[in-house]
Formats: structure tokens, C-alpha cells, sequence
């Protein structure tokens, strides 16, 4: 009889005929040790560039990481902290996601009291906002010598914490307190504003002026359109720098698959792009064939090397030939009809789409609308920014039109 | 005491006796009372004795009744108690439709005697009268003033359902006919319930009445009927509404076949005005046709309808006759506007403060809703201000939360927004908004029966809105304007959604989200394309031109440009096509600049 521990067993067995000990592919940067993430992470070398260039100067500065939700904002964000708790151990770092409902100096004021365990005051502040305090001091022990905490993410959950009384001031007195500590400074990183409501987020960055033009260094990551376009003409100024990320290069995308494969590889760790072991299990050509499908899109990239990964592992294969990652697009295939199935009107935007080859506000006619049961384009934008969420359709580079196009997998009918 | 000796007495001197003779004892003056009513032939005389007498007419009368009840009325075995009921009957009859003194004490007069008489005549041992009793109750419990006119009402309904016991089609068709029609009076005013499925019922009860009522038997019921039945078509909620207007005005035209001018010109002219309120509504036909079908009937009613005999109702039909002058589509708007305002300036000759407070209220706004026309019209800031004052006035009325309440308050911020546009007084301003959240607050689901006010949501929301977004208030104002969308996507009118998709993308150009502001413009512009409304192409497309200007796409804004000028000069509006020209002109220049520095 096979037991949950045969079975067990046969799982890790089926990931080690790959010749590897796990699947290194996650959609959530933040689930990674710093280590593998600093194997990981791929390409940017322009970008990180541009951000350390700042950095060898003592002015404070803002930066904000901009870009497409999936195309790596957080793990690019997760990499300059990563390379600075290293390079410049008297600065600190911390990182948090953007809680909802909190406005962004409480959403500091959290981060930087986190990153201060040691300091009761900061302790305190923590408390009074109903935020356990002892498990995560504990954590940050365990991590001495590296001072990047990580907040970690709220989520709805979780006890929400309440607004801070005075989050302006708490936030400025914390921040004297931490720099005599730090005398390198402070970097604040605050991701996840583009799940916010851009509405929000305008507001928030409004009302935060104060705060982003105080002592501590900022960095933070946003909408792709929504709230740079409004933030590069009415607030202009407020960042010293607007860093976009776009999708990766065919070559980048190739060697980002080099280094995830290597992070769990079990005998080699050969990273030469021209050596065809350097992807195993997959071939130079299903590795390339996977590469193009990926988009050059992060999180659509580990979304399908997981599919392909688990599929390839269930057939009891030892190499990705071009029919098990045919059967891999196929499982996925297979997972988005389920998926929409359960979603009408994003179902019906999908077939309309794929009918159509794009869909956008220039083109789209009232007829098309009342196909989809609606009568005006900007009913159905929130069902296209979902479709993209879940890497069904992507948006256009058009600039004066908000047009999507799907995105069709090889095994795609 | 025989009182045959009254009979041979001149009534007035009689009347003048009885109140000279002063009460000799607590229950004289109803002693009196049954007494007259015992020997005359109808009301008149028991009319002249209680108008001479209206002081006994009292809340202790009550008391009274009931006292002389208990001790005349002990036993219906007894010849006489029966006999002393049955007058009771004809004292609450005559009570009930007694139009001197306290009605609200009148109609609980009727009431108790009908209940007292109850106790004598029952349904067992007199069914018949019982149930004449039950019916003339449910008419008083109908038209009673004290308490919940919702309980009221359902008291009524419960009693011609009792009195159908008795009256059955077969044994007395007549009797039966008339408490269908009573019955179907009921359903039509009843507050409890579904409306949609009162007004049914009340169709249905008119209709059954109509298989006695028939027009050679009983012409004067059959045309009451037909009168009856109209109304509760023109109000009807299920069924096509279209359908339900046309009944109704076949109905009004059948009535009219018995309701002549020279045989009931009162009913006739009561007719001619229903007929004309469900032309003005009226959705077949020309619409410039039924409104003026609408005015004729209206000055027809008039004909009998004088200031002298029935000011009540000279009043109300030159409101409606106002009414109908200011939709008018034929002739001058001029002239209409004018003769609209002489109508409703007629109509509060009547309709005073202190007389009619409510129909006061609701005429000034006309008043001034016809002034605010006026002053577009001629741009007289002078009418604009006296409308402005007359909702206000209107508002001291208005019973907060009630249907004019929230009319008033919506054109009160409508008017004062229009003002701000000139005078860009802030204080206009807030008025405006103030009035707008006002109406707001206090819109509720119970107001979706009536179609305008469930468009006036979302639509008051847009205007607010817009309005919250220009003041500064973007976020609250944004927030508005996209609930509004969320109502109106499902609504009926698509252009009112066309304005709040307009709206809420000049909101986003105003927060420089012209990404948003663009996507929401084209929703508008294709809606008014779809919707072939000029105007609202030539708006949405300036606005479109100017975004895409903002955002450096300069061809792509000069061709909408380009496009709503020739529009605004096809509408005539010059202004607006010269501003939208200025702005052409210079994205142009830009054009060219930037096109030879490129040469350079």
C-alpha cells in the first residue's frame, strides 16, 4: 500500500529525475532568502545603475520603481536593499508592502519600527497601533549583521493595524533616533502601490510630500501609467528619480533561466549561455521556445516554468524535449479555461479579444460593447487589468489609447 | 313629542329655532338631529339645523353618541332600537358628507354612528343593512382625516370586503357593482402594499363593476367607472406604459360620451382635464400633438372650471394648463414662457400661503422653473434671481424628505449653479452644492416609483460630483461621479450616462489623469455618436482634442478640434466654435514649429 510518505517520495523523486532539488520558480520575490535571490536576479544592470549612481552621493534622495504589475518591480526593489545591507552596513533598510487603508507616513512609521527592535520607543509606537512586536525581534536576531528586515505583508487577514495619532511626528523623531544609529541613513522601501486604487495612491503621494522631502531616503514602486502620468506632471519633482521597468530581453530572459535552473541544479553549475547544460533539464531549443513564450515578463516567466516544471515532473521526465513543454503550455492552457470558466464577462472579454486580435477605447464600437453587455469602455478596463493580472492579455505600448492584446500560448486552439 | 308640526315650518325659521332654542340637556341637539332626519325627505333640513348649530358639532358630541346609544340601543330584539339604528345610519350618512365645521370631527361622527348601529343591525339578523353599514363605513374610514391614513385605508378595503358577504353579484348586482367601485377607489389610493399591485387590483375592481355598470342601463355609474378606470391607467405601474396612457385616454373619451357639457358640466370639465393630463403624458403619438391636445382640453375645462364657482379647481387646472405651456413644442418658446408664467401667476390667486401652503409651494416652483427658462432664454439675470428666491420660499414648505422637498432642493442647486456660471460668486457656489447634497441625503428607494427621481440619483450624483471636483473636493467629487456610472450603466437613459461619462472625465482632466479623463471622453463621445446628440459630440470631442493636446499627440487633437468646430458652427453656437478654433490654431502653430526644428 503506498503511504503519504511514499507518496512523499515519489514527488521529490520525480523533481530529482530533473536533476534538480526543487522548483526554483515563485511568483512572490519576497518568499525568497536573500541568497537565492541575489542568484536569481537577472539583467536591470542599467537600472541598478541608474539607482546606485545615486547613492554615492550623501543627499537624500526618492526614487520611484515603475512598471507593469508582474515585470519584476519587487524583486528589483528586493535586490538594491539586498546589495546595500551588504555594501553599507551603517545604512538601514527596510522594506514593507503597503498596508490597505494606512496612509504612507503610518506605513513608514511601521517599516522603520520594525527595522529598530531594539529601540523601546519604537517598540511602543508599534504596540500602540496593535502590531505584535516580539516575534519579528526575534527573527531580526536570528539576522544579525545584516540590518534589512523585512515587514512583510499585510493582508486583510491579519489584525489590521489602526493609524497612528501623530504619524508625521512619530515618524521624524523615530528617524532621528535611527540615524544615530545609522549614520549611513535611512532607506524606506514601500512596495505594492500599484495595488492600490491609483486614485488612492495620488492622494497618498499628495498628502506624503512632507514625509518624501523629510530625512529618510524613499523608494517606492507604482502604477505603470495611472499614477506615474499624473505624478510626472503635478508632482514633478517630488522624485529624483522615475525608474520604468519593461519587459526583459529574448538574451536576459535566456540567462534569468540559466540562473533560477542553477539555484536548484543538483550536479552542475555550469552558467555558460552557450553551453546547453547550463539549461538542463530543458534543451537550448525548448529552453529558447520557453524564453519567447514568457514575454520577457517575470511573473508570467516563473508562472509558466512552474507549469511546465510540475507537468514535466508528473510525466516521471528527465529532460524538457519540445512535447513535455508542449504538454506543459497545455496544462496551463487547460488551468486558464478552468479559471475563466468561472468568470463570465472576463471570459467573454477574452473570446472577444482573441476574435478581434486587440481590443481598446479607440476602436471599440458601442456594438462590441453590447456584445459584452456593457455600454461604455471603461466598465470593462478593471476585467482587462484583471485579465493581465492573471497574464490572459497584456496592454499595448500604444500611448494614446488603453488597448490590450491577448496573450496565446503555442498550445492555444 | 310628535314633531309633525315641523314638517308645515319654513325650514330657515326652523333652523333659526333650533339655535335660538339653546341646549336644554347634553343630548338634545342629536335628539334633534335624528329627529329632523326621521321626517325629511333627504339632508337638507339636518344641513340648515347643524349650520345653525355648528358649535354642537364637537369632539364631546362623541361622547354624547355614544352615551344615547348605550342607553336607546341596549337591545335589537326591541321594534324601536332597530328603528333608532337605522337613523343612526342616515345621521352618519348625512355626517359623513358634511362639509361645514370639523371634517376630521364630521367623518369620526360617522364612524361611531355606523359602528354603534352595528351593534343592532347584524349581519345574522339583517345582513342587508349590515352590509350597506359596512360599506358606508369603509367610505367614511376612507376619507378620514384622524389617524394613520395607511391604516385607514386597509380598514376601508377590510369593510367592502365584508359588505361583499352580502352584496354578491347574483342576489344584488347594483349593491355589488357600487362597492367594486368603492373597493377599487381604495386599491387606487392605498399606501400599504406593492403600488404596481394596488393599481391592479383597482383596474381589476372597476372593470367587474362595469359587467352591471353597462352604458345603456346605468349611464351616470358606467361613465364614473370609465372615469375611474382612466385614472388608474394613467397611473398604472405594470404593463407597458405606453399601452396603459393610451387606456387611459380611451376611458376619459368614453366618459365624455355620458359626461356632456350641457348634462354634467362639472364632471365634463373634470374629465377634460384628466384627459388632458395623460395627453401631456402621453409617449404615442407626435408629442408636439398631445401637448397641444393637452392645452385644448385644459381651456376647455376652463370653460366651466371659473374663479367664481370653483376656484379650487380653476387653480389647479391652470397650473396644469402652465404646465403644458412650458413643454409646448409648437409656436414661440417665447410666448409659451410668458403664457406658462400668466398661468401659474393665476393659479396663486388661488393658491396662497395661508390657504394652500402645499400647492403654493409647489407653484412657485413652477413659477420659478418657467422663470429659469426664461432667463436662458433672454440671459435676464433678473428672472434667474426671482426663480432662485422662489425655491426658497417653496423650501419653507416642503416637508423635508417629501417628493417636492427634493424637487425643489435638486432645481434650487440647478438654478444657482446656472447663476455661478455668470456671477462666479463662490457663495452661489456652496448654496448650490449645499442644495444638491441636500436633495441627495434624502433620496431614498422608496422615491423609485416615481422614473425622474430614480434617474435624479446618479444624475444629481454627476452634478454633484462634477460640481464637488471643480471646487477642489476631487476625491469626493470623483467618488460621486463613479457611483453615479455604477447606477446609470443599467439605467434607461443613456444620455443622462453620457453626461456623467462626460462628466467624470472632465473630473480626471481636472486632476490631470488624462489618460482616465481620454478613456472616459471616448465612452461619452461614442454614446452621443450612438445617440446622434450634437451637442454633446461637440463637447466631448473639444474635450478629447484638448487632452490629446496635453498629452503631445497634436494631430490626434487637432483632428477632434477640427471636428467639434464644424459641429458648434452647424449648431450655430459661434462662440464655442471660435474658442475651439483659437486653441486650433495655436496647436497648429506648435505643429509647424516643432516640424521645422526638426527640419532645421
Amino acid at each position: 500500500m503506498t503511504t503519504a510518505d511514499d507518496i512523499f517520495e515519489q514527488s521529490a523523486n520525480n523533481i530529482q529525475n530533473l536533476g534538480l532539488r526543487e522548483i526554483p520558480f515563485t511568483e512572490s520575490p519576497t518568499d525568497l532568502q536573500n541568497k537565492t535571490l541575489d542568484r536569481i536576479f537577472t539583467g536591470r544592470e542599467k537600472e541598478l545603475r541608474q539607482v546606485f549612481n545615486l547613492f554615492q552621493n550623501r543627499e537624500r534622495r526618492r526614487i520611484l520603481i515603475y512598471g507593469r504589475i508582474g515585470i519584476g518591480k519587487t524583486a528589483f526593489l528586493l535586490e538594491i536593499l539586498s546589495v546595500l545591507a551588504r555594501k553599507r552596513p551603517k545604512m538601514l533598510t527596510t522594506y514593507i508592502s503597503l498596508p490597505p487603508e494606512l496612509d504612507l507616513a503610518t506605513t513608514a512609521l511601521i517599516a522603520l519600527a520594525k527595522a529598530l527592535p531594539d529601540d523601546d520607543w519604537a517598540q511602543r509606537q508599534l504596540h500602540q497601533m496593535g502590531i505584535p512586536t516580539a516575534k519579528e525581534i526575534k527573527e531580526r536576531t536570528s539576522e544579525a549583521g545584516v540590518s534589512m528586515v523585512f515587514a512583510g505583508k499585510f493582508s486583510e487577514k491579519d489584525v489590521s493595524a489602526t493609524k497612528a495619532q501623530y504619524p508625521t511626528v512619530s515618524l521624524e523623531i523615530l528617524l532621528d533616533r535611527a540615524l544615530e544609529k545609522y549614520p549611513d541613513g535611512v532607506l524606506i522601501a514601500i512596495d505594492d502601490l500599484d495595488k492600490q486604487n491609483p486614485r488612492r495612491v495620488r492622494e497618498l503621494m499628495h498628502d506624503a510630500q512632507g514625509i518624501l522631502k523629510g530625512k529618510a531616503w524613499f523608494m517606492l514602486t507604482g502604477h505603470p501609467l495611472g499614477i506615474t502620468g499624473d505624478l510626472l506632471t503635478s508632482e514633478r519633482g517630488l522624485f529624483d528619480l522615475q525608474l520604468k521597468l519593461d519587459e526583459l530581453d529574448q538574451p536576459t530572459t535566456y540567462k534569468m533561466l540559466i540562473n533560477y535552473l542553477n539555484s536548484a541544479r543538483i550536479n552542475n553549475n555550469c552558467d555558460d549561455v552557450n553551453d546547453p547544460r547550463s539549461v538542463l533539464p530543458f534543451s537550448k531549443e525548448t529552453a529558447a521556445e520557453f524564453c519567447r513564450v514568457s514575454l520577457g515578463k517575470p511573473r508570467f516567466f516563473n508562472r509558466l516554468g512552474n507549469a511546465v516544471l510540475f507537468t514535466a515532473a508528473n510525466l516521471g521526465a528527465t529532460r524538457i524535449t519540445p512535447e513535455v513543454l508542449q504538454q506543459g503550455f497545455k496544462t496551463i492552457e487547460k488551468d486558464r479555461k478552468l479559471l475563466l470558466a468561472e468568470k463570465v464577462m472576463e471570459k467573454r472579454i477574452f473570446e472577444l479579444l482573441q476574435k478581434r486580435g486587440s481590443l481598446s477605447d479607440e476602436t471599440i464600437t458601442i456594438e462590441e460593447l453590447e456584445l459584452l453587455g456593457v455600454k461604455s469602455y471603461s466598465e470593462i478596463v478593471p476585467y482587462l487589468e484583471r485579465l493581465d493580472d492573471e497574464d490572459f492579455v497584456q496592454r499595448s505600448p500604444q500611448l494614446d489609447a488603453i488597448a490590450y492584446t491577448p496573450i496565446l500560448l503555442p498550445s492555444s486552439d | 313629542m310628535s314633531l309633525d308640526w315641523l314638517k308645515n315650518i319654513d325650514p330657515d325659521t326652523l333652523a333659526k329655532f333650533a339655535a335660538l332654542e339653546g341646549k336644554r340637556d347634553d343630548d338634545f341637539f342629536l335628539k334633534e338631529s335624528l329627529e329632523i332626519i326621521t321626517v325629511a325627505p333627504d339632508s337638507t333640513q339636518v344641513y340648515k339645523f347643524w349650520k345653525a348649530n355648528l358649535d354642537c358639532l364637537n369632539e364631546n358630541l362623541l361622547t354624547i353618541l355614544e352615551q344615547w346609544a348605550k342607553k336607546n340601543l341596549t337591545s335589537s330584539r326591541s321594534k324601536k332600537a332597530r328603528a333608532l339604528a337605522k337613523e343612526l345610519i342616515f345621521f352618519s350618512d348625512y355626517i359623513q358628507e358634511f362639509s361645514l365645521g370639523s371634517i376630521a370631527i364630521n367623518k369620526e361622527l360617522a364612524i361611531k354612528g355606523y359602528q354603534l348601529a352595528l351593534t343592532v343591525l347584524t349581519f345574522k339578523k339583517f345582513p342587508q343593512d349590515w352590509a350597506r353599514i359596512q360599506m358606508n363605513l369603509g367610505v367614511a374610514y376612507e376619507w378620514r382625516i384622524r389617524e394613520e391614513r395607511a391604516d385607514n385605508l386597509e380598514t376601508a378595503i377590510a369593510c367592502y370586503q365584508e359588505a361583499f358577504k352580502v352584496r354578491t353579484f347574483t342576489a344584488f348586482p347594483q349593491d355589488w357593482a357600487l362597492t367594486k367601485m368603492n373597493l377599487g377607489n381604495a386599491y387606487s389610493d392605498r399606501i400599504r402594499g406593492e403600488r404596481a399591485n394596488n393599481l391592479e387590483s383597482a383596474i381589476a375592481c372597476y372593470q367587474e363593476a362595469l359587467k352591471v355598470y353597462i352604458f345603456a342601463a346605468f349611464p351616470y355609474y358606467w361613465a364614473m367607472t370609465q372615469m375611474n378606470l382612466g385614472n388608474a391607467y394613467l397611473w398604472r405601474i405594470r404593463g407597458e406604459r405606453a399601452d396603459n396612457l393610451e387606456s387611459a385616454i380611451a376611458c376619459y373619451q368614453e366618459a365624455l360620451k355620458v359626461y356632456t357639457f350641457a348634462a354634467f358640466p362639472y364632471y365634463w370639465a373634470r374629465t377634460q382635464m384628466n384627459l388632458g393630463v395623460a395627453y401631456r403624458k402621453r409617449i404615442r403619438g407626435e408629442r408636439a400633438d398631445n401637448l397641444e391636445s393637452a392645452i385644448a382640453c385644459y381651456q376647455e375645462a376652463l370653460k366651466v372650471r371659473t374663479f367664481n364657482t370653483f376656484p379650487k379647481d380653476w387653480a389647479r387646472t391652470q397650473m396644469n394648463l402652465g404646465n403644458a405651456y412650458l413643454e409646448r413644442i409648437r409656436r414661440e418658446r417665447a410666448d409659451n414662457l410668458e403664457s406658462a408664467i400668466t398661468c401659474y401667476q393665476e393659479a396663486l390667486k388661488v393658491y396662497t400661503f395661508d390657504s394652500f401652503p402645499q400647492q403654493w409651494a409647489v407653484t412657485q416652483c413652477n413659477l420659478a422653473e418657467a422663470l429659469t427658462a426664461r432667463s436662458s432664454l433672454n440671459n435676464n439675470a433678473q428672472d434667474l434671481d426671482q426663480s432662485i428666491e422662489l425655491y426658497q420660499q417653496a423650501l419653507t414648505v416642503s416637508a423635508s424628505g417629501s417628493y417636492y422637498f427634493i424637487s425643489d432642493q435638486y432645481n434650487l442647486g440647478n438654478a444657482l449653479a446656472r447663476r455661478y456660471e455668470t456671477s462666479k460668486n463662490p457663495d452661489d457656489l456652496q448654496q448650490s452644492l449645499a442644495a444638491y447634497q441636500m436633495a441627495l441625503d434624502h433620496l431614498s428607494p422608496e422615491h423609485y416609483d416615481h422614473q425622474e427621481y430614480w434617474q435624479a440619483i446618479p444624475a444629481t450624483q454627476a452634478i454633484l460630483g462634477s460640481r464637488l471636483v471643480r471646487d477642489g473636493n476631487w476625491q469626493e467629487g470623483l467618488q460621486l461621479l463613479i457611483n453615479s456610472l455604477n447606477q446609470l450603466k443599467t439605467g434607461d437613459s443613456s444620455l443622462v450616462y453620457a453626461n456623467a461619462l462626460y462628466q467624470t472625465g472632465y473630473a480626471y482632466e481636472l486632476l490631470s489623469d488624462q489618460e482616465n479623463a481620454r478613456l472616459y471622453y471616448r465612452d461619452a463621445l461614442r454614446l452621443y455618436e450612438h445617440l446622434q446628440d450634437l451637442p454633446g459630440i461637440a463637447t466631448s470631442r473639444e474635450s478629447l482634442g484638448n487632452v490629446f493636446v496635453s498629452q503631445g499627440h497634436l494631430e490626434k487633437g487637432m483632428s477632434e478640434l477640427a471636428h467639434a468646430r464644424e459641429i458648434y458652427q452647424q449648431l450655430g453656437k459661434t462662440e464655442a466654435a471660435e474658442k475651439v478654433d483659437n486653441t486650433y490654431q495655436s496647436v497648429q502653430q506648435v505643429l509647424e514649429q516643432v516640424k521645422n526644428e526638426v527640419l532645421a
